[in-house]
């Protein structure tokens, strides 16, 4: 099939907009809405050291080579990627590899911050039998990713989620009637702001989930496409698969259900009694006299016999 | 015509000419979940592969 903007051959069908585009085309207009939205959310507005999560994936790979191509030239600021190693074998050990590989060639300073040093590697926790290890992932990730933001002195920490993440933790978030985390999960920031809390920001949030894959593809971003061993999307894969029936029915749905998040968001009114404190034992961000990390560690090194 | 999916050998079997959309519904995928590849390149639903040729299906959700 020809390209609806020039004589290419295409490499995608948008069916919301029922255009074929071709590489160029459909580079174009990924780095033309990361773009607008960089801007439109202030993401990087008064910012100067902005932290780029990349687990060496598709998404964190190509949100990190579309910032380095939108942002790079931008001598005020400075991109630093952060990998944090889950301790999986055969897994983040491999993609750690496209990462470390992708921010070399851009010349981006890049760290890893390990579970061996700050949590339990997930392996180590596996072998235990634990159930749901994607909470006990999830607790010890972000406490890292705050740490990170900390020692490297980030003012923005850019997560990859695309527009399909996006609205599925949107709706999850509906599912559980957890309007709270609906507010926390946004463009840029969130209602927990605090100097322990660095903003997250979400460049890629209006790009569907195989645009990436196909802008990644299309440029050639080595990324790794494995899936975690331990992934267990008790509500994620049915909320995802919905969607994508109906997106293949009614096209367009995805960035409906996205626009009606965005507007939920600009409506929501924050609650008072969402600020942060700091941990007792690490002195990090927390709603509680010790945060969700300190808790879980002290009671799995028990449970663990350490 | 070589079938793979994310890089793993597919038993599929096609007699001449099939349409990516419909060899994308024959292994039991949609649309809105792979990318397809025919020969390396990346094409559309739209698209033709012919008995010689390889075609890879990249899964759209795993890792990020
Ligand atoms: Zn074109
Ligand atoms: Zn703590």
């Amino acid at each position: 099939m020809k390209c609806s903007e020039c004589n290419n051959e295409a490499v995608i069908y948008l069916s919301y907009s029922q255009k074929f585009l071709c590489s160029k085309h459909l580079s174009r207009l990924v780095e033309k809405r990361v773009g607008a939205s960089i801007r439109e959310y202030g993401m990087i507005e008064g910012r100067k050291r902005i932290g780029v999560a990349v687990s060496g994936g598709k998404d964190s790979l190509t949100m990190l080579y579309l910032l380095h191509k939108l942002l790079g030239k931008d001598r005020r600021l400075k991109l630093i990627a952060i990998t944090v190693d889950e301790g999986i074998k055969g897994y983040r050990d491999v993609s750690i590899r496209n990462a470390r590989r992708l921010a070399k060639s851009l010349g981006i300073e890049h760290h890893i911050y390990k579970f061996t040093d700050y949590a339990i590697p997930m392996d180590r926790l596996m072998k235990h039998k634990k159930t749901d290890p994607c909470s006990y992932c999830g607790v010890f990730r972000r406490w890292i990713l705050n740490k990170a933001a900390g020692e490297l002195k980030l003012d923005a920490l850019a997560i990859g989620h695309n527009l399909d993440d996006i609205i599925q933790t949107f709706l999850m978030n509906m599912m559980r009637n957890e309007p709270l985390r609906i507010a926390r999960f946004t463009p840029n920031g969130g209602i927990i702001e605090s100097e322990a809390f660095v903003s997250r920001i979400r460049p890629l949030f209006s790009i569907p989930e195989r645009e990436v894959m196909a802008y990644a593809l299309c440029n050639n971003i080595d990324f790794h496409n494995g899936e975690c061993p331990y992934a267990a999307y008790a509500l994620r894969n049915p909320v995802r698969e919905f969607l994508n029936n109906m997106e293949e029915k009614y096209p367009g749905v995805k960035f409906r259900v996205l626009n009606s998040y965005l507007s939920v968001l600009k409506n929501m009114k924050v609650p008072e009694n969402l600020t942060t404190r700091t941990c007792i034992t690490c002195g990090g961000p927390s709603s509680t006299e010790q945060c969700k990390r300190c808790i879980l560690l002290d009671k799995l090194k028990k449970q663990m016999g350490h | 015509m070589l079938v793979y999916v994310d890089g793993q050998r597919r038993q599929c079997k096609i007699d001449g000419k099939i349409k990516v959309s419909d060899l994308i519904v024959r292994l039991g995928f949609t649309r809105e979940t792979v990318i397809a590849k025919v020969n390396g390149k990346v094409v559309t639903e739209y698209d033709y592969a012919e008995p010689s040729d390889r075609v890879d299906l990249i899964r759209v959700s795993t890792g990020g």
